[in-house]
């Protein structure tokens, strides 16, 4: 079969020529060509494939470690920063509740104020208003009782001048001069 | 029937070899895997963060199953060894393999295996002195010093059994192969595609998968933990 191989693909071995396994000098020289030629082989191999294969896998699984360290550290970092802002928002939480607190009581406060104030400015307004219309009352009935004497002065006048004569007129005056003596002696 | 390796007998001056059949195709395989490297390695620099190609990933995924058979059998401290097996493990896959594509393993021939267990028990013994120093002769003589010539003979088969485990598998498969091929086309038919899947294919994968295996278990059996 090799024979026939050999003339086909090699084309430069002769027939005839052939062996399994001769234990000879040849045999030795054979395992020397072979050894070169492994030697060689899996050195060129191992430094122009292997080699820089692994020297780039290697490469590449340190960068992704570095790479997934850099994220971790970045996580741990982001998880405290998480931790300090929710810390932080609970304390603004707690410091807008006591804000809220104490604008609630400070606006009770003033609304109180404000409410006593209005009623003591109410109650004012009203004395105020009830002293004028005392006031106003004391004068109308000034004036009313002016209009009452200036009607009756006038009613009264009418009458005299009408319905009294000389000797009547003189007995008045004469009782008023002696009434006018009588207050004289009482003062 | 031929089952051997054909040869070319030359001699130069007073010198006289073998230019085999098997050599000529160690060549071949040789030149077919370096122009695979060489296009590797000009194709790295254009390989992306994200493998985005098919070639990519192929390359990838065979380099990263060598770190791993490396670092599962031999320890991540032995990891560098990867450099040289995947170096033998292409060859002795390759050369199982050459046999779909008409070529006469490598592999079928003992000088070929003899070469590459050679290599394997080289890596042995000075990983031993490199790493253990006097320790490792010292085991020589363990349990009970009479047992040296047993010791030495057990390390001297390590190599005969890994070549000839991988010689007789693969030179097996070949003779098989060459005699399914001498059956009339009529009766043969499918039967040469299925043998070449089990000899060329499985047996192929297996056996450099073994050598491989047992020669990184050797040479960590001779290491400290």
């Amino acid at each position: 079969m090799s024979s026939c191989y050999l003339t086909v693909v090699h084309g430069l071995l002769p027939e005839g020529y052939s062996f399994i396994l001769n234990l000879d000098k040849d045999l030795l020289i054979e395992i020397g060509f072979q050894l070169f030629n492994t030697v060689f082989l899996c050195l060129f191999l191992g430094y122009i494939l292997y080699k820089p294969v692994t020297k780039f896998l290697k490469a590449r699984r340190e960068r992704i470690a570095g790479d997934l360290k850099s994220s971790r550290e970045a996580k741990e970092q982001a998880e405290a920063l998480l931790k300090k802002y929710e810390a932080k928002l609970n304390e603004i939480a707690d410091e807008k509740a006591a804000i809220l607190e104490k604008a609630q009581q400070e606006a009770a406060a003033n609304r109180s104020l404000i409410i006593e104030e209005a009623n003591k400015e109410a109650s004012d307004i009203k004395a105020r208003a009830k002293l004028q219309i005392e006031r106003d009352r004391e004068e109308a009935q000034d004036e009313i009782r002016l209009q009452i004497i200036q009607v009756s002065t006038l009613i009264a006048s009418r009458f005299v001048k009408e319905s009294l004569n000389e000797s009547t007129q003189n007995m008045i005056v004469e009782d008023v001069i002696k009434d006018l003596g009588d207050v004289k002696w009482q003062s | 029937m031929d089952f051997g390796s054909a040869y070319i007998p030359i001699t130069i001056g007073n010198f006289s070899f073998r230019l085999t059949e098997t050599v000529i195709d160690t060549w071949i395989i040789m030149l077919v895997l370096i122009i695979f490297a060489i296009i590797v390695r000009i194709k790295l620099n254009k390989f992306t963060e994200v493998p985005e190609s098919g070639f990519q990933n192929v390359i990838e995924t065979m380099v990263e199953m060598m770190e791993n058979f490396v670092s599962s059998t031999m320890g991540e401290k032995y990891s560098y060894f990867g450099c040289w097996f995947f170096g033998v493990f292409a060859f002795i896959l390759t050369s199982n393999l050459s046999g779909l594509v008409a070529l006469r393993p490598p592999t079928a021939d003992l000088a070929t295996t003899l070469a590459l267990a050679l290599t394997t028990f080289v890596l042995i013994h000075f990983m031993g002195i490199f790493t253990s120093k006097l320790g490792y002769l010292k085991g020589y003589f363990e349990p009970v010093p009479f047992l040296m010539p047993l010791n030495i003979i057990s390390e001297i088969a390590t190599p005969i059994s890994l070549s000839f485990r991988l010689f007789g598998n693969i030179l097996g498969g070949l003779i098989i192969m060459g005699l399914v091929y001498t059956l009339p086309v009529y009766v043969r038919f499918f039967i040469p595609g299925f043998l070449h899947m089990y000899f060329d294919v499985f047996a192929g994968c297996l056996q450099t998968f073994i050598f491989v295996m047992l020669s990184m278990t050797f040479i960590k059996d001779k290491t400290p933990e």
